[in-house]
């Protein structure tokens, strides 16, 4: 397997992709409410930013190991220690620089940018995979079919870790792959050191080690006869482990706990307290076809089925596309042991996050963002087989330009691809697709409408201009509404009037905010009786089906 | 790469994938529903005819612009329908005093309702393309005589026992009988959700290791029971939530015995009352009262 050359054309387009990629998030941040993580990640990342004030006076001071000390530390790191801070950190420090110190950034804004610089990053690496692997047109138009799935696009704009962790695990297998091919000794760091920094990002990715030590093995007793004599016998055994391996106990790890300052002191215990919450972690409920899942164990086929049904059908084709070509790779005949091992590590990069959540006794507390990360690998390979069908069937006509072709294709998809994200594009959560019927199919068939009140925004004007002042707004806060946090930020954003207050308790309220779930139903109907109406000041709907709502009480 | 002819295939599935993509969101994502036009229409028949004790049921449940028009005091929606079979639904029905709405967005929908719940269509009300329909269980409904809920105040007496003699009177205080300080220690009627299906039911949160009684009279000459019981979400989702014993004494002698389990499930039976049956003891026990959230809810019929 060779690959092709990263030239200087290909920096400037990728860099070029990924700066629209991070300018069509900023510019469409206004219109994403607070998500429910948010609120904790953004009250994180004003801790961060007063421990950055805190250690420039400090140094200042002369205090040089004042921002050092476990005081200190347990302080400013002690909240959402649940969580490494590796991204949360970039959230601080960006909310420091562009908010506090440029104020060039609403606050919202100056930590979400942290969110489009990964989704620029994202759009790099995928260029990146396209070029080196296949053509520089997969690599061109990978990314905006990428990005114009519905569920990406709106996730892209969150300041929380799942966009930043799917970076992450792609960057590991991508470049992996790359490596397998090169050897490269800089690469090999490279990936010990992005691995360290997905590592103090979200556990998803402890997963990846064994996954590659596995692989390895299973491809060096396969292809033993055709080792080269030095990686043969007991000694070659070790000598042939692939660097990146190696690295990862002894550069990864270290990154890791160097990015987090919570384990710089009672190490084991907070390491335990940490893993021990993502090991026991609650179900969130979610609704599939009609079945409440929120007791394990859960149905097998429930990732599958969501990736299925909210992935935009041009995508999804590429998806399947993408696995016939690894199963290709792997037992294709001719094909080298490179070129297995590539295509099942690819198949297992892409594959991994959905098998692992289908596991039934794996908690699900979420969406999708919690087994899309794997979804840039599936795209641009995907890509790469259409494109390829494209060129095949025009080569038998020689006057119709291949490139032409391609890139019709590619236009024509996403000029059709924009009307879903413009009505989705408050609710992306809530996206489904054609397969199933869109919302309404979905709605139907009971799925998992939305996550967790952010879908508000439409209703903030309304209650602006009718709620008096010092009215009381019940938030939902208990019942997987807005978090508290998010409803204060909304405020400071703007968004919502200043003197206008919150409650978690209905029979205080003077309005209220309902944010639609299944499970939310009896918030509902205790509303409606609490109230004396059912008629909503506001609706937030696409295509007739609502996702939340806001009440007045009747006086 | 793959061969060409698989290459080929994908290229016009992805073909046909943008066609399909393209024709949807363009011209089908938004086909059922009520229209924008229809919405005010709805509402003016249902602000007209709804009276106190009516349910609505709206299909699509899930398109509620109509309710945008609905007048103050109409607050008996429920979206739970698809929940219900056939004979829960027939509870909701108070003897033809009380009226079930069905709101649709064709006739088409209407039809696979009507024939699903064997409902009787008493009254049909167009509103542009959408209807109003007002429908009544038909065939073998029970003919109800005195609702646990609707009659609660007439409750013989409500009372707590222990396991060494001790009894507790609980107190009729304005819309529930007083059982205890805490603001959860009570019976009393609500609207809510049974395992996903809305519906009225008394709140009776048991104590622990106490026996909570309900004692009704059969002043009316029933000979059917029915009783539905059932923990809310906030209960069943409490992993280590205790069972409640369900008890049904009939003049000293059990009739019914059963454990509700912590988990979302509607709990109905009906029974047969003996000839002459006079108190009728509903009896709820649990062994810790740990977000016990529980409800029940039942009538005495013929």
């Amino acid at each position: 397997m060779t690959l092709h050359r990263f030239d200087k054309w290909d920096w400037v387009l990728s860099l070029a992709l990924a700066l629209v990629a991070a300018l069509a998030v900023m510019l469409t941040s206004h219109l994403v409410g607070l998500v429910r993580d948010e609120g904790f990640y953004m009250r994180t990342a004003e801790t961060t930013a007063d421990y950055i004030q805190f250690s420039l006076d400090s140094i200042g001071r002369g205090q040089f190991a004042e921002p050092f000390s476990k005081r200190t530390i347990t302080r400013f790191f002690e909240f959402n220690s649940e969580h490494p801070t590796f991204v949360k950190n970039l959230f601080g420090l960006s909310h420091f620089i562009f908010y506090k110190k440029l104020k060039l950034l609403s606050f919202v804004d100056s930590i979400r940018l942290v969110a489009a610089l990964f989704a620029a990053a994202t759009a790099f690496l995928i260029y990146l995979f396209g070029r080196r692997f296949f053509s520089r047109a997969v690599a061109i138009a990978a990314p905006p079919l990428f990005f114009t799935m519905p569920h990406i696009f709106f996730h892209s704009h969150l300041a929380c870790f799942d966009v930043p962790i799917l970076f992450f695990w792609t960057a590991t297998f991508i470049l992996y792959a790359i490596y397998l091919v090169e050897r490269r000794t800089g690469l090999a760091f490279l990936i010990a050191v992005l691995f360290g920094f997905a590592m103090a990002t979200k556990h998803n990715v402890y997963f990846i080690p064994p996954l590659l030590a596995l692989l390895w093995l299973a491809m060096h007793v396969l292809h033993y006869r055709s080792l080269e004599p030095r990686h043969k016998g007991f000694v070659g055994f070790f000598r042939a482990v692939p660097l990146p391996l190696w690295l990862m106990p002894t550069v990864s790890l270290p990154v890791f706990f160097l990015s987090w300052p919570w384990l710089w002191y009672d190490t084991v215990k907070r390491f335990g307290n940490y893993l021990a919450f993502h090991t026991y972690h609650v179900n969130y409920t979610n609704y599939y076809f009609g079945q409440e899942l929120s007791v394990a164990p859960f149905p097998f086929s429930y990732p599958w089925g969501m990736t299925f049904f909210t992935t935009p059908v041009p995508q999804l084709v590429c998806f399947f596309a993408a696995i016939a070509l690894f199963l290709c790779w792997m037992f294709g005949r001719g094909r080298t042991p490179v070129e297995r091992h590539i295509g099942a590590l690819l198949l297992i990069g892409a594959l991994f996050p959905i098998f692992l959540i289908a596991l039934p006794s794996v908690p699900i507390f979420g969406g999708i963002k919690h087994f899309f990360t794997g979804q840039p690998i599936l795209l641009t390979a995907g890509l790469a087989v259409v494109l390829g069908g494209a060129a095949e069937l025009f080569r038998r006509w020689p006057k119709v330009k291949e490139q032409a072709v391609q890139g019709m294709v590619v236009a024509a998809a996403l000029f059709v691809l924009v009307i879903p994200n413009a009505k989705f594009v408050m609710h992306g959560a809530g996206f489904f697709n054609a397969l199933i019927g869109g919302a309404q199919g979905a709605a139907e068939h009971y799925m998992q409408r939305n996550f967790w009140g952010y879908d508000i925004l439409p209703l903030c004007p309304v209650l602006n201009a009718v709620a008096p002042r010092g009215a009381k707004v019940y938030v939902m806060s208990y019942a997987e509404g807005l978090n508290w946090n998010s409803f204060l930020y909304l405020k400071r954003e703007g968004h919502i009037r200043n003197d206008i207050q919150g409650t978690n308790e209905l029979r205080d309220a003077d309005f209220a905010f309902f944010f639609y779930e299944k499970q939310n139903e009896s918030v509902l109907y205790d509303l409606y009786r609490e109230f004396g109406t059912v008629r909503p000041l506001e609706l937030s709907e696409t295509d007739s089906v609502y996702f939340s709502a806001l009440f007045g009480r009747v006086q | 790469m793959l061969s060409p002819r698989l290459s080929i295939a994908f290229f016009a599935l992805f073909l046909a994938a943008v066609l399909v993509t393209g024709i949807f969101w363009i011209f089908l994502s938004d086909r059922h529903g009520f229209t924008a036009a229809d919405e005010p229409l709805i509402a003016e028949v249902l602000n007209r005819e709804f009276r106190p004790g009516d349910i609505i049921f709206p299909k699509p449940d899930w398109d509620i612009g109509f309710t945008r028009y609905l007048r103050d005091g109409i607050t008996d929606i429920s979206y739970t329908l698809d929940a219900f079979t056939k004979e829960e639904l027939s509870d909701l029905n108070n003897n033809g005093v009380n009226v079930l709405w069905f709101v649709v967005d064709s006739e088409e929908r209407w039809g696979d309702i009507r024939d699903r719940f064997a409902l009787k269509e008493q009254g049909r009300y167009p509103a542009g393309e959408a209807f109003v329909i007002k429908g009544q269980p038909s065939g073998d409904a029970v003919l109800k005589l005195f609702d646990f809920t609707d009659d609660l105040a007439q409750a013989r007496e409500v009372y707590l026992t222990d396991a060494r003699g001790g009894r507790e009177a609980c107190s009729w205080e304005r819309d529930r009988w007083k059982c205890g300080r805490q603001e959860w220690q009570y019976v009393g009627p609500q609207r809510t959700l049974m395992a996903g299906r809305w519906q009225k039911a008394n709140w009776a949160h048991p104590r622990t290791e106490r026996t909570l009684h309900v004692v009704f009279e059969n002043t009316v000459g029933a000979s059917v029971l029915v009783i539905g019981s059932s923990f809310l979400e906030r209960a069943y989702r409490e992993e280590n939530g205790k069972p409640v014993r369900v008890t049904v004494t009939v003049d000293g002698r059990e009739l019914l015995k059963y454990d509700n389990e912590n988990i979302k499930k509607l709990y109905r039976h009906r029974i047969a009352l003996p000839e002459g049956a006079k108190m009728i003891d509903l009896s709820f026990w649990v062994k810790f009262d740990g977000a016990r959230h529980f409800v029940f809810n039942g009538y005495l019929g013929t």
